[in-house]
Parts: C-alpha cells; sequence; structure tokens
C-alpha cells in the first residue's frame, strides 16, 4: 500500500531482468493505494500488462494495511507451481528466475529464504504452492509489522521442509529506507493520539499507547542489553538474549481511555487509574508516579509504534512456535475481492475456496 | 594468540558538572593502585552522556585477576561514590528515551565494548597505549575545572594540534597533502558552509594553542601534561610512519577520532574541528 515511489525504481527493472525465463508471471497487487499506484501502472507497465508478463489486480477494500493479509491474498492470485514474494523495494537481480527454478528442479522438500544480514529482505520467501496452501498462509492474526515473513519460515521448516538461503548478493538487491515507510499505512499509525510513558528503572519502562478513538495498549518493556548491568560480573558471564528489546508481559494488555476536566483516566487491567496534568505539559502524574508524554507525530512516537508492532507480531511468533503450530488462518485467508487488469467489471471473488502491500509475486509456470 | 589480558567495561554514573573530581579523586587513586599492585596493565577514560552522564573506565586487566578486580572495582566505587555523591542532574523535557536513564552515583557494567580497528596488531597495540596516555592527560589536564563543553573542546584542539605536529614533524614526504585530501573528503556539503565562519571564530584560538604547543611548557604549568603528551604522539606517529602511506595516514585518522570520542565530541563536529586544525597548521607550515 501507497509504495508506488519504489515500484517505481523496481518493478520495470525486475521484469525485465528475468523477462526471457519465459515461463513467468508477474503479480502486482494493489492493496487500495492512494498514491497514484493505478495511474503508473497503466502509464508505464500497459507493455507488459498487454503481453501477458504482468496482472495488476486491485482491491478497494482494505482501509489500511495488513502485511499478512495481503500476501495472502496476492499469493492466492498466482497460478503457478513456485510462488516467491518480492516486496516493492526490493531488487530481483538479472537471472533470479532461472536461479529459483534450477534449485527447485534440483531439489524436493524446500523453501529459499533469506539470511539474517539484512532486514529489507526477510520478505524474499519462495516456496511450491502446495507448500503454501498446506501451513495456509502467512498468519493474519499478526496485524502488526515484522515477523510474520520468520514465522512462515518457521512453519514452513516444521511442517519438514529444508530451508535453503540464497547466497548470491546479486539477487538481493534492496531500497533502504525509514521505518515510519514500513508503519504509517496501519491504522495504529493513523489513530495515535500519544504514548505515555512511566520509566522504572534503567531497563524497563511501562508504555501505554492512548488511541484516538479511545482504546490503550499498555506493556512493560525491556531492555534486555542492560538488564544485567549493574551485575560487576556479568561480563565474564555469556549471556545471550535473542532481542534487545522485549515485552514483560505474554502481549499488550488493552483497555480503554478518556479526557476529564483535570486530566485522563486510564482503565485496563482491571484497575483504573486518575493523571493528573504537572506543572509541564511534557507530563502526567498520579499519587506515585509520572508519566511522560511522547506525542503523536514525533521521532519518538514513531519509534514506539514501529516497536508496538513489531512485539505484537513477535508474540504471535512465539506462540506458534512454542505449541508447533504449522496451519493457520482456519477460517480462511487472503480473502476479498480483486479486479484484474483495470477491469472494472468483473471481480475475483477471493471470499470461497482457499489481496496492501504493493508486493509483486513471481509465479513460475 | 590468546592473549593473557582482557578489557572489562564500567560506566560510572556522576554529574558532569563534577567529573574533574571524579577523575582526580576516584578514578586516578584507583587505577594506580591497581597498576602498582600489577593487576592493572592500562585503562581508556570516555566521557559519555548517553542514557545519562557518565564517565565510561575500560580496563585492561590480567584473566587471572578479573573476578578479584571486578570485586574490588565494585567495592571502592560503591564506597567512593557513597562518600562523594554528585548532584542528580536536571530532567531534560520532553524525554528522549524510552527507558529511563541510569541512577547518578552508581556503577554499571558492559555497557559498552571498546571499538576494535581492523588494524595489524602491533598497530592496534600502539593504538590502545595512545588512547591510555590520553586518558592519562584528560585525568590531569581536567582535574582542576568544572568540565564544560568549551573546556572539552579547548582540550581537544591542544590535544589534536599536538598529534598533528608530531605528524607533520615525522611523516614521510607527501603525507600532508594527503591528509589534507582526506580531511576535507570527511566534510560533507553542510559542514562545509559551516566551515568559513568556524575558521574566523577559531583562527587566533588555535594560533595560540599551536605556539603554545611549539614553544614547549614547563612541567609544573597548567599545560604541564604536554610533554607527556608530546612523547605519546610521537611514539605512535614514529611507529605509524613506518607504514605504507595510506596505512600511516588511516592511523592517524583512527588516533584523532579516538581523541573525539574519548572527549565525546560528536562525530560530525569532530570533522569541523580537525579540518580546522589541519588547515590551519599546513597555512602555518607554508607560511614559515
Amino acid at each position: 500500500m501507497n509504495r508506488t515511489p519504489h515500484l517505481r525504481e523496481t518493478i520495470a527493472k525486475n521484469i525485465r531482468d528475468n523477462l526471457d525465463f519465459g515461463r513467468l508471471e508477474f503479480i502486482l497487487l494493489d492493496y487500495n493505494s492512494s498514491d497514484g499506484c493505478e495511474f503508473f501502472v497503466k502509464k508505464e507497465l500497459g507493455e507488459f500488462i498487454e503481453k501477458g508478463i504482468l496482472n495488476y489486480y486491485k482491491t478497494t477494500e482494505p482501509r489500511f494495511f495488513h502485511h499478512s493479509h495481503s500476501r495472502n491474498m496476492a499469493f492466492r492470485l498466482a497460478t503457478g507451481d513456485l510462488i516467491c514474494n518480492v516486496d516493492a523495494d526490493n531488487f530481483t537481480g538479472f537471472g533470479f528466475a532461472y536461479y529459483l527454478d534450477k534449485v527447485f528442479s534440483e531439489n524436493e522438500g524446500i523453501f529459499l529464504a533469506t539470511g539474517r544480514s539484512c532486514s529489507d529482505l526477510f520478505g524474499r520467501v519462495t516456496m511450491r504452492a502446495s507448500d503454501f496452501y498446506n501451513i495456509r498462509g502467512y498468519d493474519e492474526r499478526m496485524t502488526g509489522y515484522g515477523f510474520e515473513d520468520l514465522d512462515l519460515i518457521n512453519r514452513l521448516s516444521s511442517s519438514g521442509l529444508k530451508r535453503i538461503n540464497i547466497a548470491d548478493q546479486s539477487y538481493l538487491g534492496v531500497i533502504r529506507h525509514g521505518n515510519w515507510e514500513r508503519i504509517c499505512n496501519k491504522p495504529e499509525s493513523m489513530f495515535l493520539d500519544s504514548i505515555l510513558v512511566k520509566q522504572i528503572d534503567f531497563y524497563s519502562s511501562l508504555l501505554i499507547f492512548l488511541m484516538k478513538n479511545g482504546d490503550l495498549y499498555s506493556g512493560t518493556v525491556l531492555d534486555n542489553s542492560c538488564r544485567h548491568a549493574a551485575d560487576p560480573f556479568a561480563e565474564l558471564e555469556s549471556i545471550d538474549f535473542p532481542y534487545e528489546y522485549s515485552l514483560l508481559e505474554e502481549s499488550w494488555t488493552t483497555g480503554h481511555w478518556d479526557r476529564d476536566e483535570d486530566g485522563i483516566r486510564l482503565f485496563y487491567g482491571g484497575q483504573t487509574k486518575s493523571l493528573r496534568g504537572g506543572i509541564s505539559s511534557y507530563y502526567l502524574r498520579d499519587d506515585s508516579s509520572t508519566f511522560f508524554i511522547v506525542e503523536s507525530g514525533t521521532d519518538m512516537a514513531e519509534e514506539g509504534l514501529f516497536f508496538q508492532s513489531q512485539l505484537f507480531n513477535r508474540a504471535i511468533m512465539r506462540l506458534n512456535s512454542a505449541k508447533k503450530t504449522e496451519k493457520v488462518n482456519a477460517s480462511g485467508f487472503g480473502q476479498g475481492i480483486v479486479s484484474r487488469n483495470f477491469d472494472d467489471g468483473h471481480f475475483i471473488n477471493l471470499h470461497y475456496g482457499n489481496g496492501i502491500q504493493m508486493a509483486t509475486q513471481f509465479n513460475l509456470l | 594468540m590468546e592473549t593473557e589480558y582482557r578489557w572489562l567495561h564500567s560506566s560510572i554514573f556522576y554529574n558532569r558538572r563534577q567529573w574533574n573530581s571524579l577523575l582526580a579523586g576516584g578514578i586516578a587513586p584507583f587505577c594506580s593502585a591497581a597498576a602498582r599492585e600489577g593487576r592493572l596493565k592500562r585503562f581508556i577514560v570516555h566521557f559519555n552522556e548517553q542514557r545519562g552522564q557518565n564517565v565510561r573506565v575500560a580496563f585492561e586487566v590480567k584473566k587471572t585477576f578479573e573476578r578479584p578486580f571486578l570485586a574490588r572495582l565494585s567495592d571502592y566505587f560503591t564506597n567512593y561514590l557513597g562518600l562523594h555523591p554528585s548532584s542528580p542532574p536536571e530532567q531534560i523535557l520532553p524525554i528522549r528515551n524510552f527507558i529511563g536513564d541510569f541512577p547518578v552515583n552508581k556503577v554499571f557494567y558492559h555497557l559498552y565494548d571498546l571499538q576494535r580497528s581492523c588494524l595489524n596488531p602491533a598497530c592496534e597495540e600502539a593504538l590502545q597505549e595512545f588512547r591510555h596516555k590520553f586518558s592519562d592527560a584528560m585525568i590531569i589536564a581536567l582535574a582542576e575545572e568544572v568540565i564544560e563543553p568549551d573546556l572539552i573542546e579547548t582540550f581537544f584542539l591542544y590535544a589534536g594540534l599536538t598529534l598533528l605536529a608530531s605528524f607533520l614533524d615525522l611523516s614521510p614526504p607527501g603525507c600532508a597533502a594527503d591528509l589534507r585530501a582526506r580531511c576535507l573528503q570527511n566534510l560533507g556539503q553542510h559542514d562545509l558552509h559551516r566551515i568559513e565562519r568556524l575558521m574566523m571564530e577559531f583562527s587566533n584560538v588555535l594560533h595560540e594553542i599551536t605556539a603554545d604547543i611549539r614553544e614547549g611548557t614547563d612541567s609544573g604549568t597548567a599545560l604541564g601534561w604536554l610533554n607527556n603528551w608530546r612523547d605519546a604522539c610521537r611514539n605512535l606517529t614514529e611507529l605509524s610512519s613506518s607504514l605504507d602511506k595510506p596505512f600511516h595516514i588511516d592511523l592517524f585518522m583512527l588516533a584523532m577520532e579516538s581523541l573525539a570520542s574519548q572527549t565525546n565530541i560528536p562525530i560530525s563536529r569532530s570533522r569541523i574541528l580537525m579540518w580546522s586544525m589541519v588547515r590551519e597548521t599546513l597555512d602555518f607550515h607554508i607560511g614559515d
């Protein structure tokens, strides 16, 4: 969704770099973008659509970006045996389709992913369509940012497939960009009022995200890198932590909030808290604690939203791993209605059977 | 080959306005005693203000002594900070981090690792020794005054110009021009616009400092630390001069970056200051 500036740089090049393979379909899903994607595709990519190399699908239903759902939708529109997700900011490099064909021809029971060196490339996962349907796609409970790819990879591995990492860097080009572009089309980003921060100690803080609609999300964030910093001997032990930051609780606690004459009231976790204004407009107080205010639209708020979004998804991934879950989305995935190649008179209904991300899906026929 | 020493990293959270007394009354006596007892080979000091004002001290100790050393370190500074607490710094609003600052008057451990360069072992060793000598200079030069940003920057200029003087005296021909090009290359377009204004502002100061360095100083004066520091700069430059020219300049740049890092001068600012020093010094040389 709304990643046309990236597509302008990547998609035509990606198509041309793989054109001579022949048995290839590019699927571009426009997840209700409002940044001129349709106009761009008509103007710049028409020749590829006419030749049947590119299929442009558009859904006008989603209001916000949903990584997992958009990917599932695009994958379901694919008709080939192999499906590869190529994010809008990715370059495939020359001959990538030949490479995929070769690896899958020579190996049974595999899927392809990228290493851990660059998070911008985590989305590049290639699998047989049958394997995608077997695990029932990306987990659509993951409404935040990140980890949906890692969760899919974990479940592909759990289903008995062997992971092969793409080693050739010429296939792994990417446009570098900031985190805001990753989350700006999420509902949380549009509806954040402010974040309240209660700094507990040198490695933990309570964060309360106040949404404009009165919802709130609360959780205690831990900085694992300095959790043991008071221990003189910690440096002599090898203390590993998988992530620099984590949530103390299993997941974010939800609740609601409102304003009254003197400040705000919070209702969450079975408690009610009244916070009053302080001398400064930068914080609120209750009887014992100070809650600093981080206003929406600031760099810190963006950082907080990105973090909240990631931790939300990470919690689901960990749950899937702990339960050794292979199949997700029991009630269906990638559902919705799309139009194809600007034909607004005919729609494809994906609500039955088995697309805002602007991901191009490689589809080896 | 595995070394018999290892670096241990501590961060002493203390109000910056009282760092001078911490350096002279806390850190220096501890390090002297530990060195005398043969437990400490070297130490390196960094000023730092991430998550609270603190002085980082990394200690190179014998691996066989690491546990007793850490126990002693912890006891010593717990006692010292209890007896000489600094005043808590003011809360800066709006907050800049979700996680709060570390509490003042406490020691924390392993919040950083000393940066390693990609140099050969002999150069790496020489650079660590240089950083250690600079830490000594920091303790002596900054012991008497409240450590404000202006003082830190002046100290950096003295230290940097001394290093630069050694470089120009001891380097093979052609190095000065290459260094000038390298420093200029490090500047961003934005910096270039600021440089002329800074040169106007700094020119007299740089002249005075350069004269101080060239004329030499008595050990008993406020600039007495410069004598030992000049030796440290010459030692590094002599070793470095035997390297191929690009590596020689690399080592000089790393040494200069160390001075900025240890005094907590932001890298963009340090590059501007460095260019000012290089330009002023080279012009001065040519003027001679």
